[in-house]
Formats: C-alpha cells, structure tokens, sequence
C-alpha cells in the first residue's frame, strides 16, 4: 500500500523538478536567444568550426564578406569553402597555411590582417571555442578594417610621395613616385607633361608583363576634372598636375584586374596630382633662381671686361699726355680718345641702370611733343665720328616733321641702340636710316649690309643678355636690343627685324604717334 | 744702328690699339697692330716676326686662344713671347697653362707696361 503522505511529496518534488527545469529551459533560451542577436548584429563576421571542421555557426557579416550563401556553409566542413575564400584574398598560399596551420594547434588564439584582391582589408582573430577546460572547436571573426588601412597607406604613401618630390630633379622624382604607386596602388601609372599644349609622355611603369603606354591620357584632366573610368574591364582614374591653375600635365592610373578604383583612390591620386605640381613649380623656380645666377654673373663679367676697356685707354693716354709724351699735333685726338671712352663708359652704366630699372618696374616715361626726324639729325652727328671709323656712309631718308607723343630721351635711346648696332655690325657698308608715316604710326627704319643674322639667332636678339655673336666679341653688354624692344613696347608700338646672314639687317619700329592706352609711361618687366 | 724691337698689339678695341701704339712708341719699340686673332696670323704667316706679342683674348673672328695655339704649332713662330691683356681676371694658373711670358690685367698703367715688356724680352 502507498502511502499518501509520501505520494504527496513525491508529486511536489515532481513539481519542483519541472519548475527547476523550466526555469533552465528559459534561461538558455534567453542565453540562446541573446547569442543569436549577438551574433547577428556585430558588424564582424563570425564563424565557429567544431573540433572535426565542420562549422557550427556563421552570421551574414561572414556570408556577405566571403560572398557565400548559407546553404553552402551550413554543416559543411571548413575546408570545402576554403577554395572560395581563397579566390578573394591576395596571398591565397599565405591564407590557406593560415588556416591548416590552426587545425593542429587548438588552443592557439592568433590575430593577423587579410588583404581582399579588391582592395578590402579584414583583421582577424581567431580563438578556440571552450567548455569548461576543454577546446571543442574554433572561433574565427573578420572584422572590416579597410577604411583604417586605405587611410592609413595613403598617409604613408603621401609621406613617401612628398619626402621623393622634395627633389628638385624633377624626372628623377616623378620616376620614384611612379614606382611607388605600380604595384601598390596600380598596374599601371602614366605621367604626361604638358609641352606647348600637347602632352608629352614624361614617363610610363608598369608590372613587367604589360605594355606601359597603351592609353591615353583622358581629355577631361588636361581641362582640370579628375576623373575615374572603365577601359574595357579595367579601372582607370586620371587626375590634372596643376601649377597655378594651370594644367601642366596629367597622372593616369590603370587598377589591377581585380580591383576597382573609388572616389577615395581618385581624392588621393588628386592630393598626389597637385604635390607632383608643386614639385614641378619649385624646380622650375629653382632653375629660374639658378638662371637669374648665372646671369647676374654673366653680366658682372661682361660689364667688368666692357669698363675695364675703356679705363685702359683712358688711363694710359691720361699718363702719356700728363708726361708729355704726346706730340702737340697729336694731342687732339688723344683728348677726343679720353672723351670718347668717357661716352663708352657713361653708356655702359646707363644701359646697366636702364636694365635695373626694367626688372624693378620704376622706368618712366615723360611723355612730349617730340620731331622723330629732329632726334635721328641729333643722334646721327652724335655718332659721327664712330661713322667715320666704321666707314660706313649714311643714307638718311627723313620725312618732314614725323612728330608724335614720345619721351624725348628714350626715343633717343631707341635711335641711338639701332644705329649703333648698324655701324657695329655694318662691315663698314653703307647705313640707311629712314622716317615716315603711315595712318597714326610714325615708322623708323634701320637698315645694314652687314653681317646679318640666322633665323635662329633674330628669334632672341630682343630677348636680355641675348646677342647674335657671342658674348664679349662685340663690345656692349648684350642689353642695346632687349632695351630698345622695352621702350618701344612702353610707346605701345613695335618692332620687327628682317636679317639675312650675310646680306645685313633691317629693323623697322612702328610707333603710335599719340599716346596710346598702352603707352602709360611705366614699363612692365614682364613684357 | 740697332733697329727697335718691334711689338704686335692684338686688340679688337682700336682706342686701346691707337694708345697702345703711342704708349709702346714712347718707349722705343716699334709697334704693328692686330684687330683680331686672323689678322695677327696673317702678319705672322707673311713673314713679320715680332720679338714680342701683346694679345688680348676676347676678340672677334679669331680669338687669342686660337691665335696662341697658331703660333705654337708653328716652329718659326712657336718661340715668339706672348703677354696676355685681358679685361677679365686672368690667374697665373691661366697665364702658366697658356705657356704666356706674363699677363696685363686691364686698366694698366704705363709703368706696368714698360716693367712687364723688359722682363718679357730680357
């Protein structure tokens, strides 16, 4: 017979089992339940591999990273979507050993960085799966860190880029910034230099296996838009060098076969463009600095050697006429000697001010009603004598009362240059110098049966410290021309010059006979 | 009577050549002058032998380089003294690879002249 008292017991104990149970139930459904949210909603992509391989969990982060679905996944071994995980990542064999390795180490935790052939990045950690003290299988978690490392590699690549562009060897530097980009950031990398308008291929690199300069560079960069396109199935980004608004050149960049090229890669490619444009513009200001050098040097030996001519002369005949050592009859000339070689050196010093204040902007003009015919007649009997020596015979074809709104000196100094050179360069042949008018221009013309000159040498006979002998041969610091071009362009006129080596030279000035909007008395260096 | 020695100027400044020749007749030489290295070489090549050269080195059509290398190659003229006057800084390692017998810097006086043409044909 049962007792009653002990079946009342044994149902609450029942009872109380059940509640016991429940209660568990609930708790590791809610534990459960918690896992599943957890796992669901962390951006890292989750995997976990029972001790024999097969994946027991996987969240769509893993799914959409390694781009499986989950009927692949679901109770398969990890090894049979290894293959597919492979064909993302960049170092395949690093990978796979990667993974293999850590099937027979349980209890390693480990954390490296994959890198996906399109450019992601992935940090992972893996640890294993614990119960208790025992390992029954292994966590994996991929967690997105290409945001980190794109900013991170363009921070070091720009730092590379610029320490390279510090150079002033401008093809050198562009060469290592080029090799810098292919392979890392491209397959390929172009440099195109704006030469006259046209692009010219400064420089091309490529992996080994390509042909480096099989594309052009996109039409859009050379008007200043960066700009990222498709040539057949591979992505290319082409980005301006600027200088001061101005597009010098272009940087065009074909991406791995894999991978495609963002706004991200295009911005730092632009940041890249305008480094390269400054590296560009502090060499050329270097070369202009090293110029403006050797030109005040060129020029400091030139006037030395054109100053310490005259002094000569001056200086002996001085000493022989103070010794009395110059015959009465013969001391005219040695004075007209001392005045000539004061002249010489009181031009060669205006010609050096003159040039001075050209570059500093202070030359001016005083503008007056002057007679172009009155100041030839003045310069022509100036240099009379230096005529004479030359033996040249001088044509004057003048017409009546050529007068305009000139400065009166300079104009001078335009007729002066131009009549010296034909008498310098004139082989002691006959000189013609004509005035006339046509409209509201007064024309000036110069001409010599002289030397003469090459195509080559009228291009930069107006340019300063040019000549079209070399430097020192002919006396004068190389500057008669470039001034003469100065004051003339300050009239707001012109001049040209028509040269045949051999058969001498003709230089015609034009000049506006009333003040023009150009002619406002200061000069600008620049022209 | 013993003739002068006669001295070539070669200058393309022909103030410096007229005052050079008054200054070298002054102090007895005899004086033939040169516009540039070619017509120096003529000179020399018809026969004129000068027992000394004044050669400036910056000249039109032949300079005074060319000139030197002229004279030296020949053995009639090879032994002719030459003394550099130039407007830029001419060094002693210049004058001495030049095989010159000495260097006038432009301006020089007549003193210097007269000291450095008897040195020269001593």
């Amino acid at each position: 017979m049962t007792d009653p008292d002990e079946g009342t017991t044994r149902d609450a104990k029942l009872r109380q089992q059940t509640a016991r149970a429940r209660a568990v139930e609930e708790r590791l459904e809610r534990s459960l339940s918690l896992l599943r949210g957890v796992v669901e909603t962390t951006t890292d992509g989750l995997m976990v591999v029972d001790r024999t391989g097969k994946i027991t969990l996987v969240n769509e982060r893993l799914l959409a990273l390694w781009d499986l679905h989950v009927q692949e996944v679901e109770g398969a071994d990890e090894r049979e979507i290894l293959d597919a995980m492979i064909a993302h990542v960049e170092d395949p064999d690093g990978f796979r050993a990667g993974v293999l390795g850590l099937q027979d180490q349980p209890q390693r935790e480990s954390m490296d960085v994959i890198r996906l052939r399109d450019g992601r990045a992935y940090e992972r950690h893996t640890r294993p799966q614990r119960i208790g003290d025992a390992v029954v299988g292994r966590i994996w978690s991929y967690r997105d860190v290409s945001e980190q490392e794109r900013l991170l590699r363009r921070a070091v690549f720009l730092a590379d880029a610029t320490q390279l562009l510090v150079s002033v060897d401008v093809e050198r530097a562009l060469d290592a910034v080029a090799k810098l980009m292919v392979p890392d950031f491209a397959d390929r990398c172009i440099i195109d230099l704006v030469d006259e308008g046209t692009p010219r291929r400064s420089l091309a690199v490529s992996r080994a296996s390509r042909s480096p300069s099989s594309f052009a560079v996109h039409p859009c960069v050379l008007e200043g838009q960066p700009v990222l396109y498709q040539v057949g199935s591979t992505s290319h980004l082409g980005v301006p060098i600027g200088v001061e608004d101005h597009v010098i050149g272009a940087v065009t960049l074909a991406a791995h076969p894999h991978r495609k090229y963002t706004q991200i890669d295009l911005e730092l490619a632009e940041e890249l463009g305008s480094r390269i444009g400054l590296c560009i513009d502090n060499a050329r200001l270097h070369q202009r600095a090293r110029d403006a050098l050797r030109i005040r040097d060129e020029l400091l030996s030139i006037a030395s050697h054109e100053i310490r001519g005259p002094m000569t002369s001056l200086h002996l005949a001085v000493q022989l006429l103070r010794a009395g050592h110059i015959p009465p009859h013969a001391q005219a000339s040695t004075l007209d000697l001392i005045e000539r070689e004061g002249q010489r050196l009181s031009r060669l010093v205006d010609e050096l001010l003159d040039v001075g204040r050209i570059r500093a902007g202070t030359l001016r003009f005083e503008f007056e009603d002057v007679d172009l015919g009155e100041v030839v007649h003045d310069v022509t009997s100036r240099l009379g004598l230096e005529l004479a020596r030359a033996g040249s015979a001088l044509v004057l074809e003048l017409e009546d009362r050529v007068r305009g709104v000139w400065d009166r000196r300079r104009l001078d100094q335009i007729v002066t240059n131009l009549l010296s050179n034909a008498i310098k360069f004139g082989l002691g042949r006959p000189i013609t110098v004509s005035v006339s008018t046509r409209d509201e221009l007064a024309i000036l013309v110069v001409s010599d049966q002289g030397m003469g000159m090459t195509a080559e040498v009228r291009a930069r006979i107006f340019r300063p410290f040019e000549r079209g002998v070399p430097v020192r041969h002919y006396g004068g610091l190389g500057l008669g021309l470039y001034i003469v071009k100065t004051l003339v362009d300050g009239f707001g006129g012109h001049i040209s010059v028509e040269s045949t080596l051999g058969t001498g030279s003709r230089f015609t000035v034009e000049l506006p006979r009333v003040r023009t909007a150009d002619a406002d008395g200061a000069i600008d260096p620049r022209r | 009577m013993q003739t002068a020695p006669s001295i070539l100027v070669v200058d393309d400044d022909q103030d410096i050549r007229h005052v050079m020749a008054v200054a070298l007749g002054v102090l007895g030489y005899a004086v033939e002058v040169a516009a540039n290295g070619l017509v120096a070489s003529r000179l020399l090549l018809d026969g004129y032998r000068p027992a000394l050269v004044l050669l400036d080195l910056m000249m039109p059509g032949m300079d005074g380089e060319s000139l030197l290398a002229i004279m030296r190659q020949n053995p009639d003229t090879a032994d002719i003294p030459v003394v550099i006057m130039s407007g830029n800084r001419v060094t002693p390692e210049k004058a001495a690879e030049l095989h010159v017998e000495g260097y006038l810097l432009k301006p020089f006086d007549f003193d210097e002249l007269a000291r450095i043409l008897a040195r020269a044909l001593a």
